[in-house]
């Protein structure tokens, strides 16, 4: 595996390096239905995000689910998830 | 094993809509089909590409069937592999020792073979209460009172079938709801013959738990159905495995959907099942219910004429009609009509609760049942069929 391979691969492994690269957060939702959820609510308020699969760490018990968007955008994201009645189990980067 | 056809396809009429419609329209084919060329990934298994098309397929799935059952909350909208496993998952799942069940005369074996295993592990009472359907002058009033006389302290749970699978009678089911509500009771519906037949509205009727076939009235695949779960009710699991959630934990993790769907969901099929919905959505429930209605008086009015045949419960408007011939097995009539190339359904129908209620004969009863794509020319040639059966 050429040396640029392997870098790039330990970066995808690495959860925290990977959702929270510059200027990129996500709101880690639970599963891919809260997710999607999330994902339709933002997009009504012409806020576009991706669902990203949150990795194991030492909180999460296993994978989960959550959105990724600009950091830029965190007060707006908050905003419409509280006012959708979402719960998100936790907000990363920024 | 082989069936042997004795019309060609074209020409059979199909008059089993009850136990599933057919054939599907071609949206729900072409859905199914889009899914298994270009969405194959596993859905909620990771977020490549083909696995996030895949759970995208199913959350709309669950938006369209939340909006299309007054839900409004399409996380609450579970999948199942059909009513029956709705019912069992709803079922097992909130019942606990010393409660006590009722339900209607009418019940399915779905309803009525789990509460009787349940009752007969000592976990359960349950008790039945009466549709009137054989009453010609019926009112929700009559059934409403029959609940309350046969209320228990500790009942938890009224489950009540809204359309009958054997005829034409249905349940007052808003009525019913408001009454739960009052007295605190859990309220689950069996809507395997009502629903993409009657509106269903979930909030405004007070049902807690909603069993849908994907299969029938919505016009969607076999091996598809829905639970619908109102926001404060949660039962325990059915089943126990990996959903995609939380993979490091010992126990079913998540919320609703997820904690109730271990194990890889069918998403070419339920991807068909909101294509179904969707045409009956654009076609309009009253549009079908109108054509099976008038097709099942058309039925009805013929039979009536014919001295051997008896007709149950023939008050009621419906496209599910029930009779029987004077001497002649159902089965045996079953038979006739297949070798004529009319395909309906004879015997007990999984509903031996309904047929007590409805005083058939001990060989059970022939059942026709109409659908979307039945025409006035089929009914003729049925009415014709059977008319035959008495000049033999």
């Amino acid at each position: 595996m050429q040396k640029h391979d392997r870098n790039q691969l330990q970066r995808a492994t690495d959860t925290n390096s990977y959702l929270l690269r510059d200027g990129v957060c996500t709101a880690v939702m639970g599963s891919m239905t809260n997710a999607l959820q999330a994902q339709k609510a933002l997009a009504n308020a012409a806020i576009y995000v991706s669902v990203r699969k949150v990795s194991a760490s030492g909180s999460t018990n296993g994978c989960s689910y959550g959105v990724s968007y600009p950091c830029g955008a965190e007060s707006n994201v908050r905003a419409v998830l509280t006012s959708a009645g979402l719960s998100v189990k936790k907000y990363m980067g920024g | 094993m082989t069936t042997r056809l004795h019309v060609r396809k074209s020409s059979l009429i199909y008059a089993d809509h009850a136990a599933t419609s057919f054939p599907k329209p071609r949206e729900v084919i072409r859905a199914m089909t889009e899914v298994m060329e270009t969405k194959g990934g596993n859905p909620g298994r990771g977020t490549h590409s083909l696995s996030l098309a895949a759970a995208e397929e199913m959350y709309a799935c669950r938006e369209t069937a939340s909006a299309f059952f007054g839900l409004g909350h399409p996380e609450r909208v579970v999948f199942t592999m059909n009513t029956t496993h709705a019912l069992n998952l709803f079922m097992r799942g909130v019942l606990q020792k010393g409660d006590h069940v009722l339900c209607s005369d009418l019940e399915h074996n779905s309803v009525w073979r789990p509460l009787y295993a349940l009752s007969e592990a000592g976990e359960i009472t349950f008790d039945t209460f009466a549709s009137f359907a054989m009453t010609p002058v019926r009112n929700e009033e009559m059934i409403l009172q029959d609940i309350s006389r046969k209320l228990k302290p500790q009942t938890k749970l009224l489950v009540c079938t809204h359309a009958s699978n054997l005829c034409a009678v249905t349940m007052p089911i808003e009525a019913i709801g408001a009454l739960c509500k009052e007295r605190g009771i859990l309220f689950c519906v069996d809507a395997a013959q009502s629903a993409g037949r009657l509106p269903i509205h979930m909030q405004k009727m007070h049902i807690d738990a909603l069993c849908v076939p994907g299969h029938k009235g919505l016009l969607g695949p076999l091996g598809t159905g829905l639970l619908l779960l109102s926001p404060d009710v949660n039962p325990t699991p059915l089943l126990w495995g990996g959903n995609g959630v939380a993979s490091l934990s010992p126990q079913m993790a998540g919320d609703a959907p997820e904690m109730y769907e271990a194990g890889t969901q069918a998403a070419p099929a339920i991807a068909g099942l909101r294509a179904g919905m969707e045409y009956v959505r654009r076609v309009g429930m009253d549009s079908i219910r109108q054509r099976e209605e008038t097709l099942g008086k058309r039925l009805k009015n013929a039979l009536r004429e014919l001295p051997f045949v008896t007709l149950y419960v023939p008050h009621h408007a419906g496209g599910t009609v029930l009779f029987s011939i004077r001497n002649t097995p159902s089965e045996a009539v079953g038979d006739l009509l297949n070798e004529k190339g009319i395909c309906v359904r004879a015997g007990f129908h999984c509903s031996a609760l309904g047929h007590k209620t409805l005083r058939t004969p001990t060989d059970g009863a022939v059942r026709v049942s109409f659908g979307y794509n039945n025409t006035e020319g089929e009914c003729d040639r049925l009415i014709s069929a059977v008319s035959a059966m008495g000049q033999a």
